[in-house]
């Protein structure tokens, strides 16, 4: 069965560079450039796991995180949050939020796969 | 028997009894007394001292007197004791004579005395008199040069810009300026004698300052507390307290100064802000390249041939090299930050050093450095790890620096008694014994041409020692000066069932995630 990821990510670099690095670890790959694409893709796709940005334009990576926790068709997503912004206590932050794990940008490919592997399809 | 004598040794009058001499006594003639010492002792001693009393000198004579009996007839006043039998009154005349014309003479001189000792006495309380006004005077002009200073200190305290709160032994508010009052939100005139604990409720100030009044020694204590001011939104008041001690050394009371911190507060969340967004500015194409060039590397695009792949190496090596710095630039924002440690997650210890290791391989081979990272699997650490991470990433920075050419660096990490020790090992210049705990303190450098040779900050384990300090461990230095040296730190291991009941909220994560090979 393909596994989707849906990445959240105002930074087009950054979508094709981490859409290629799960591509190639044989991950179906879909993406959205703000919060709230973001949630109505999420809506529709169901996708197994969220990779989610934290600072976009719009609603911010915690509004959406808050967003699709609320919603119950998307509440048991995982989400990875990953940033490449300095957060006080951000690790803590995001797991008390309900986030999966929280993953730092510049990251290793092979981190990120592992990362993936560890969360997806174990609905919360 | 008693005889009444005048002066001049004349007998004026014979009494019978020494009850009737004494009756005679009061009359004003006679200046002295001779009692017969075989009297009734109760009426002799009456005799004796009604007569010292009146001016008039007794004397006594008879047998010759045993010791208690002199004793006490001069405890009486009696002048002279007159051995009988007095039957030739010539020679008791003459001492009687004798006797009378000394006390004549002692009273004069006793007089002249009296009166030199009272002129002395006005003199001296003229002198006295003189001394009290002239003290009243100084005791005027300094309490009114005493009300001026106190009138200028309290302008003084009135007028700086921090708030001040004195509370005396008891708790007690005795001083309280009006830029406490205004942050108090209290007027001084109010609540003046009072003690703080009845300004509970009036300021979110007040809890704090109860509190560290309570902890204040010799010791000030520091804090800055978050207020909602009734002017403004939010303000940030820095607080400072300490022990007062009157001139003996006794505890007088407790002294906190209130400052507005709120501009700097401000100022240094715009500066972490800032800094946020640079980073986020500069690791946001940095992940473009770094995940590129390593695909690539990976030959996950394609196959390269020999130059292509160098190349695309080499672009990730610079990529590692660039994060560092990046984070390193970072970190200066976060120096005096008591934030370190904090955001706690559980992660693996192989992949954790692999990571901090990697941006160091390319320069310790440019140099000819054996470098060696060693550490076993599965074995998983709590903590914060980009914190960490910047501290062991210090240790290895300053081995390799340290490190001459084609000299060697390892990092090892293991497991000893359920803790993870990590240490970082060189074969450098060494540090000299007396700079061992020193290294550690701030913008330290060890003073030596190698040193300055190669540069820095001096922050690099000031850092290190702070963050692994938060994870209430330290950092242990083994060295000796030529012989290299040694850092290493020690962390109790993750263990899955202690962790469920203490991580709580932090996603511990299952296990069974793939490690990186």
């Amino acid at each position: 069965m393909e596994r989707t990821v849906l990445i959240i990510e105002d930074e087009k670099l950054i979508i094709v560079s981490t859409q290629m690095v799960l591509e190639a670890a044989g991950f179906r790959v879909e993406s959205a450039t703000n919060g709230e694409e973001g949630i109505s893709k999420a809506r529709e796709l169901g996708p197994d796991l969220v990779l989610l940005d934290i600072m976009m334009p719009g609603i911010d990576g915690w509004e959406t995180l808050t967003r699709l926790k609320r919603d119950a068709s998307t509440a048991e997503i995982p989400v990875i949050i990953f940033t490449a912004r300095e957060h006080s206590r951000g690790h803590q932050k995001s797991t008390e939020m309900g986030a999966a794990d929280y993953f730092r940008k510049p990251f290793e490919p092979d981190e990120l796969i592992e990362l993936v592997e560890k969360h997806i399809g174990q609905r919360v | 028997m008693a005889e009444a004598l005048s002066a001049r040794g004349q007998v004026s009058e014979r009494s019978r009894s020494a009850a009737y001499a004494l009756a005679v006594l009061g009359s004003g003639e006679f200046s002295a007394v001779v009692a017969d010492a075989t009297e009734c002792p109760s009426t002799l001693q009456r005799l004796c001292q009604s007569a010292s009393a009146q001016g008039v000198a007794p004397f006594l004579y008879g047998p010759p007197p045993g010791e208690s009996m002199l004793l006490r007839a001069f405890r009486w006043g009696v002048r002279d004791f007159f051995l009988a039998p007095w039957a030739d009154a010539g020679p008791v005349a003459d001492r009687l004579d004798g006797a009378l014309g000394q006390l004549a003479r002692e009273r004069a001189s006793g007089t002249a005395e009296l009166q030199v000792a009272l002129s002395d006495l006005r003199a001296e309380h003229a002198a006295l008199r003189g001394m009290v006004q002239t003290h009243q005077e100084t005791v005027d002009e300094s309490r009114a040069s005493h009300n001026f200073d106190l009138a200028r200190m309290m302008t003084i305290i009135g007028s700086i810009m921090d708030g001040i709160v004195f509370t005396d032994r008891d708790g007690r508010i005795s001083l309280l300026n009006p830029v406490a009052e205004d942050l108090l939100g209290v007027k001084a005139f109010l609540v003046t004698g009072k003690h703080i604990e009845e300004l509970r409720g009036q300021s979110e100030l007040v809890e704090p300052l109860l509190e560290d009044r309570g902890r204040a020694s010799e010791q000030e204590i520091t804090r800055t507390i978050e207020v909602h001011h009734s002017e403004q939104d939010l303000i940030y008041i820095k607080t400072v307290t300490s022990r007062v001690t009157d001139y003996r050394g006794d505890f007088a009371g407790v002294l906190t100064v209130l400052q507005d911190v709120t501009t700097d507060y401000k100022s240094d969340q715009l500066k972490n802000q800032y800094l946020s967004i640079v980073a986020h500015e500069l690791r946001t194409p940095l992940t473009g390249i770094k995940t590129f060039s390593t695909m690539m590397a990976k030959a996950v695009l394609g196959d390269l041939n020999e130059r292509q792949l160098r190349a695309v190496e080499a672009i990730r090596e610079q990529s590692l090299q660039l994060e560092h710095q990046i984070d390193k630039l970072i970190n200066l924002g976060y120096l005096d930050s008591n934030e370190y440690g904090r955001d706690l997650e559980v992660f693996d210890v192989h992949e954790f050093i692999a990571a901090a290791a990697a941006p160091f391989e390319r320069p310790s081979a440019d140099r000819g450095i054996v470098f060696e990272v060693r550490c076993p699997r599965d074995l998983r650490l709590r903590a914060d790890r980009a914190d960490l991470k910047r501290a062991l990433q210090a240790l290895i920075e300053n081995a390799i620096k340290f490190t001459p050419e084609r000299g060697e660096v390892s990092v090892l990490a293991q497991e000893d008694d359920e803790h993870v020790m990590v240490s970082v090992r060189d074969a450098g210049i060494g540090i000299d014994p007396r700079y061992q705990r020193r290294i550690f303190e701030k913008f330290f450098q060890v003073e030596d041409p190698l040193t300055r040779h190669h540069g820095g900050a001096g922050l690099g384990l000031f850092v290190a020692s702070q963050i692994i300090k938060a994870h209430e461990s330290r950092i242990e230095v083994r060295s000796e000066l030529g012989m290299g040296a040694e850092f290493s730190f020690r962390l109790p291991t993750y263990a899955e069932n202690r962790a469920s009941a203490v991580a709580g909220a932090t996603a511990a994560p299952a296990a069974g995630g793939s490690p990186r090979e």
